[in-house]
């Protein structure tokens, strides 16, 4: 079983000062990288199990923060960091060390090898040098392990491969560099999350910029020597208020660009911190519903999300061949599983959509093959699967979606999800289907999910193959139109059936940017969709807190009067 | 180029040059400025008006803000690997329900997993007084409910079970303490040099196959507040160096060494050629060992000199110092388990526990002993009891335990020993001997033992290993039940009677108990001043039976003044098991 989210977390760890690049050619992480990765394969090929193929990947993030809570800083930093990822096989393509053992599938473990963040080859290789032996001799483990597995076991159903064979990458990008005023980013932190203070009914009100370069250097035994360079900003906005029966609710904005300026300015950030706030004391009041089946519309970012879980997280090529998968698509290629105008693609290679800069994009994967776009439902016919460099049945290549964070090993991951349809509808008719439908299907109202802070899907055997997207903001449509605000519900729901009920979409495209968590880490990803109409969705009552509000008032009216800050209002 | 980084370094410190970062925000008020104001206005509102409905107010309440200003750096092999600067804000609130006879402490509940006790609470960074009064309004709203549902399954437990007949907390009175030790932290480029070149000493040792070298300076200042009317600031420096390394030899055998350098303020450290030095004699030694032979069994006396005696002493004796409250637990089951925390030197006050002319005495007050410095020492301990030196062992009978307001049977009162954690703290312990030896003398009587034992040689440890200083955190000693565990003999050699020394690979001590220590023949004159985080598992374990609401900010350190110590006989043997293989290829700057 896999549990696989979808949040808008922070990526950003760590961050800091500016070396110097030796004067080279060559960058000195790919020096050392490759001497190391020339004289290992050297030595171990003399050893009576020697590696068939041997990967080195050093990932540098330089970030920076600041972070606010009701108008005072409660962090920034500058930090840089490198860390190692080793991948060494031992056996062939066809078998190797990293087949799952059936009867006990391997827990993804995470690993940190710090590496040293100056230039310095020699400081580096002997980091690698280490690492290199640790990943040798935890091979032949596996190895061992594999072969007992197949022999005991019954044949697997899938007859592919352990490993594909690439086409060798050569390529170094130029080093993006991070912009960051630090004490800048503090002030606007500061700003941004100031209005919330007036409000002692919301509890917690933060506001996060981050900014981070993130170089990765790949070589791998194959000839493949590649530099990515690329910078990343984001802002991220939220708070939480209690209604009287304890729930919490929270209100996120988050907003992601490849440059500084493409964050929104301070006037749009405010408007949307008072559009925040005027939405937590409207939830406060809102009426509860209870668990409900019928008719919705999925707001562009709603959907996105909706199709991330239900549809993304199943198509990942690697989940079709392990044992204890769900393997919902694996025998659908070229069956109708949406309405005939829908495509939906994973496309690494699109960096904006409407203006808006999509974080699931990259070059190069991180088992250093390109990017691709990936159709994997044209016409509505399902037609492919994301792949990494692990093979499936009938797939025997990747196509670039070999993804992970640092300290995971790769498997296939999503990147920019794109639903698009051939023949929109305006809003209002689309609005206007579900209120037909209401009246068909004898509902007293429909719902609109207009925006949610993530979502969880299972994809494996054991638990029920089902999702769940969290709404922050949903409202009752009723017959009439009139439209209500309401609170206390989460979306759930079965890949297949829920698919089957998609019946339209509108021309409303929005993007949701969040990272993505499964068992090779978080990565980043985006989801761009328009809404959404489903003629049947079920919701269930939301976890709730059984915590009181505070017993005592907020004590900002105590201080004796000095003339700065301001009274609560409300 | 290492000794003029330092020297260049030092130059700037005397000067004052403007390149210093400083982080810590000036104060023109030493009194705790808005902070402190603050958390006196909240527990002053809270003391007068919290109350749930029907419910108890709270008959105490504590505030404590921990604001903490670090630089580190860590680097490898001659080039840095890690440089961060961070700045963070604590706060931890002490809630208690009931009255001091019977309150909502001393007790383990059934799940202690994510307990509030052993999560950090953080606050702004910004004096803003008017966010830090909704930042302790709502964190003393949590505390305050968590404390009355701890005290309702206290009540629930104790409904059909009888109770140690002790109060959960002693009386103290008011105390105000305002201190400030202003500290500049050194820009993190001059911290970045040092370690850089600290690290590059071991491109100079192909026989240590990794290493670490780390230095960081810390700059702690605490706020309290309490609604007995005690209020204190405290602030300290602390600035830590620490080299680990690690080798395997030919045959697999893992060893590892260490080297650590303390000091209040950077301008206090040794200069880069001292510290460089005590490096590459560690690196040395090390190297050395991978082709020393082991000791396959050895009885006969043994002498823990330096680091070693210290070390000793910190894992075998100093945990057995500590008072130790037995708490109540949610589930009778668990009292099996509770009963193992109890220490056994509760029931030794009065009896002997190490030779006669041995003391041992706690002193939080003392900045250095024999003319060197100790890094564990306050002006006021954590429940804000002023700290005062407190006298343990007296001619080897045991007086007292080091204690909190916390009572056990008979410790009625504090030492002022609080250091945010389930158990009472060592600050600086003293050992000393009413007969110490010159070091011919000691040489003499270890000689004359080893010969009335009749073997050809004695083992004299210079260096215990410390869990917490390893690259390899799995190779420990591996002790039987029933034995005292006593990390693995780092630096252990033979010593023959012409006074002719071997390294020895790697040992470890054989069924050591504390009583062993009442058999230590000789002790030196001289004495050696060693710190160290002090931190026994229990107090981690026993923190959740606290009043304490939020984590405490840092592990307190302690040092220990200890002459070299004699023993007349221990048993060593080579550590048992299984190894890991060496490397498949050697280190590339070495090939």
């Amino acid at each position: 079983m896999r549990m696989s989210a979808i949040r808008t977390a922070l990526a950003g760890l760590a961050l800091a000062t500016v070396t110097v690049a030796a004067d080279t050619d060559e960058p000195a992480v790919l020096v050392a990288l490759n001497a190391e990765l020339a004289r290992s394969m050297q030595i171990l090929s003399e050893r009576p199990e020697p590696p068939y193929f041997l990967s080195y990947e050093v990932t540098e993030q330089d970030s920076a923060a600041a972070s606010a809570s009701f108008g005072t800083l409660t962090y920034s930093y500058q930090r840089r960091s490198r860390f190692l990822d080793v991948d060494l096989r031992v056996g062939d393509y066809d078998l190797d060390n990293s087949r799952p053992i059936r009867s006990a599938p391997r827990r993804p473990r995470r690993t940190f090898t710090r590496v040293p963040i100056e230039d310095d080859v020699d400081a580096i290789r002997s980091v690698v040098w280490n690492q290199t032996d640790a990943s040798y001799k935890r091979a032949l483990q596996q190895l061992t392990r594999v072969r007992t597995d197949i022999e005991v076991k019954v044949d697997a159903e899938d007859q592919s491969g352990d490993f594909s064979r690439e086409d060798a990458q050569s390529s170094v990008d130029s080093a993006a560099r991070l912009e960051a005023d630090v004490p800048d980013w503090e002030d606007k932190v500061r700003r941004y999350t100031e209005p919330f203070s007036a409000y002692g009914e919301i509890y917690r009100a933060s506001a996060s910029l981050t900014g981070s370069t993130e170089t990765r250097w790949f070589v791998n035994s194959e000839g493949t020597a590649i530099q990515t360079s690329e910078v990343r900003y984001r802002l991220s906005i939220s708070a939480t208020t209690k209604a009287d029966d304890g729930m919490t609710l929270p209100r996120y904005e988050s907003f992601s660009s490849f440059t500084l300026d493409g964050l929104p300015d301070d006037e749009t950030v405010l408007a949307t911190v008072e559009r925040m706030i005027a939405d937590l004391n409207a939830l406060r009041d809102a009426p509860v519903v209870d668990p409900y089946t019928g008719p919705a519309i999925l707001s562009g970012r709603a959907s996105g999300v909706f199709f991330h879980e239900i549809l993304g997280h199943r198509v990942e090529g690697h989940r079709q061949k392990r044992v204890d998968e769900g393997q919902t698509f694996k025998k659908k290629i070229d069956e109708q599983i949406l309405p005939a105008g829908f495509t939906v693609s994973f496309d690494p290679t699109r960096r904006t959509l409407r203006d808006i800069d999509l974080v699931g994009a990259y070059a190069y994967d991180n088992q250093g093959v390109p990017a691709q776009r990936v159709d994997v439902v044209k016409g509505g016919v399902f037609k492919n699967f994301l792949m990494s460099r692990t093979p499936i049945e009938g797939f025997a290549n990747s196509n670039g979606h070999g993804r992970k964070q640092t300290g995971y090993q790769p498997v296939a991951r999503q990147s920019n999800l794109i639903v698009e349809v051939d023949d929109p509808l305006p809003r209002e008719a689309l609005k206007a289907r579900l209120m037909a439908m209401l009246a068909e299907q004898d509902k007293p109202f429909g719902l609109l999910f207009e925006d949610i802070q993530g979502g969880v899907t299972t994809t494996g055997r054991f638990m029920p193959n089902a999702f769940n997207v969290q709404p922050i903001l949903v409202y009752r449509i009723y017959p009439d139109g009139r439209e209500e605000l309401v609170r206390g519900v989460d979306l759930i729901g079965t890949p297949l059936t829920t698919l089957s009920r998609v019946t339209a979409a509108d021309d409303q495209i929005a993007v949701f940017n969040g990272i993505c968590g499964a068992e090779s880490g978080g990565v980043p990803v985006a989801a761009a969709s328009p809404s959404v109409l489903v003629s049947q969705i079920e919701v269930q009552k939301k976890s709730k807190s059984q915590e009181r509000t505070p017993i005592l008032p907020p004590p900002f009216d105590e201080r004796p009067t000095t003339g700065d800050g301001e009274e609560a209002a409300e | 180029m290492t000794a003029r980084g330092l020297a260049a370094c030092a130059a700037l410190i005397g000067v004052g040059l403007p390149a210093w970062t400083d982080d810590v925000p000036e104060r023109d008020d030493v009194r705790g400025g808005v902070v402190l104001e603050a958390m006196r206005d909240e527990l002053a509102r809270s003391v007068e008006t919290l109350q749930m409905d029907r419910l108890e107010k709270p008959y105490f309440l504590s505030y404590r803000i921990d604001d903490v200003a670090s630089t580190q750096v860590v680097a490898n092999f001659g080039a840095v690997a890690d440089e961060s600067t961070t700045r963070n804000r604590y706060l931890s609130i002490e809630v208690r329900v009931g009255s001091p006879d019977l309150d909502n402490t001393n007790f383990m509940p059934s799940r202690v997993g994510g307990s509030p006790a052993t999560r950090t609470l953080t606050l702004p960074l910004d004096d803003d007084y008017r966010e830090l009064r909704r930042q302790l309004w709502l964190h003393t709203d949590a505390a305050y409910k968590y404390a009355l549902e701890t005290m309702a399954k206290k009540r629930a437990a104790l409904e059909n079970r009888t109770r140690e007949e002790l109060p959960d907390f002693v009386p103290a009175e008011a105390h105000l303490s305002f201190a400030d030790d202003a500290s500049r932290q050194p820009p993190v480029e001059h911290i970045a040099e040092l370690v850089r070149s600290l690290s590059g000493v071991f491109r100079d040792f192909p026989g240590v196959h990794a290493s670490q070298t780390r230095a960081s300076h810390v700059y702690a200042r605490s706020y309290y507040v309490n609604s007995e009317g005690t209020a204190f600031t405290q602030a300290q420096p602390t600035v830590f160096i620490e080299a680990l390394a690690k080798t395997q030899a030919d045959d697999g055998t893992v060893l590892q060494d260490f080297e650590w350098v303390h000091a209040r303020r950077w301008e206090d450290l040794p200069g880069v050629a001292t510290l460089a030095e005590r490096i590459r004699r560690m690196a040395g030694t090390l190297s050395a060992r991978r082709d020393a032979a082991f000791v396959d069994r050895y009885n006969g006396p043994v002498l823990f000199e330096g680091q070693a005696a210290a070390e000793l002493f910190a894992q075998v004796l100093a945990p057995k110092l500590l008072a130790v409250r037995v708490p109540v637990a949610e589930d009778a089951r668990m009292e099996g388990f509770t009963a193992t925390l109890r220490n056994p030197f509760q029931d030794k006050i009065g009896a002997r526990v190490l030779p006669r002319g041995f003391s041992v005495h706690d002193d939080p007050t003392l900045d250095s002993y024999a003319g060197t410095p100790l890094y564990g020492g306050y002006r006021i301990d954590d429940d804000g009891i002023p700290a005062a030196p407190t006298a343990l062992i007296e001619n080897g009978v045991l007086k007292g335990l080091l204690a909190t307001r916390n009572p056990v049977a008979g410790i009625a009162r504090s030492t002022g020993n609080r250091r945010m954690l389930g158990v009472p703290l060592p600050s600086n312990l003293v050992v000393a001997t009413s007969r110490g030896m010159s070091d011919e003398e000691m040489a003499e009587e270890f000689r004359l033992l080893i010969e009335e034992r009749g073997n050809d040689y004695g083992v004299v440890v210079r260096r215990l290993a410390n869990p917490m200083a390893k690259l390899d955190r799995g190779d420990v000693a591996r002790t039987p039940r029933g034995e005292v565990a006593v990390d693995r003999l780092t630096r252990a050699y033979r010593v023959y009677p012409d006074g002719r020394e071997e390294v020895i690979r790697k040992a470890e001590l054989s069924g050591l108990s504390e009583s062993d220590f009442r058999d230590i023949v000789a002790t030196s004159e001289a004495t050696t001043n060693y710190t160290l985080g002090f931190v026994p598992t229990i107090a981690y374990s026993l923190a959740v039976t606290t009043a304490q609401y939020g984590a405490a900010a840092s592990r307190p350190a302690m040092s220990i003044a200890v002459p070299d110590l004699l023993f007349e006989e221990l048993t060593l043997r080579k550590p048992a098991g299984n190894v890991p293989l060496p490397p498949v290829a050697t280190h590339p700057f070495f090939d």
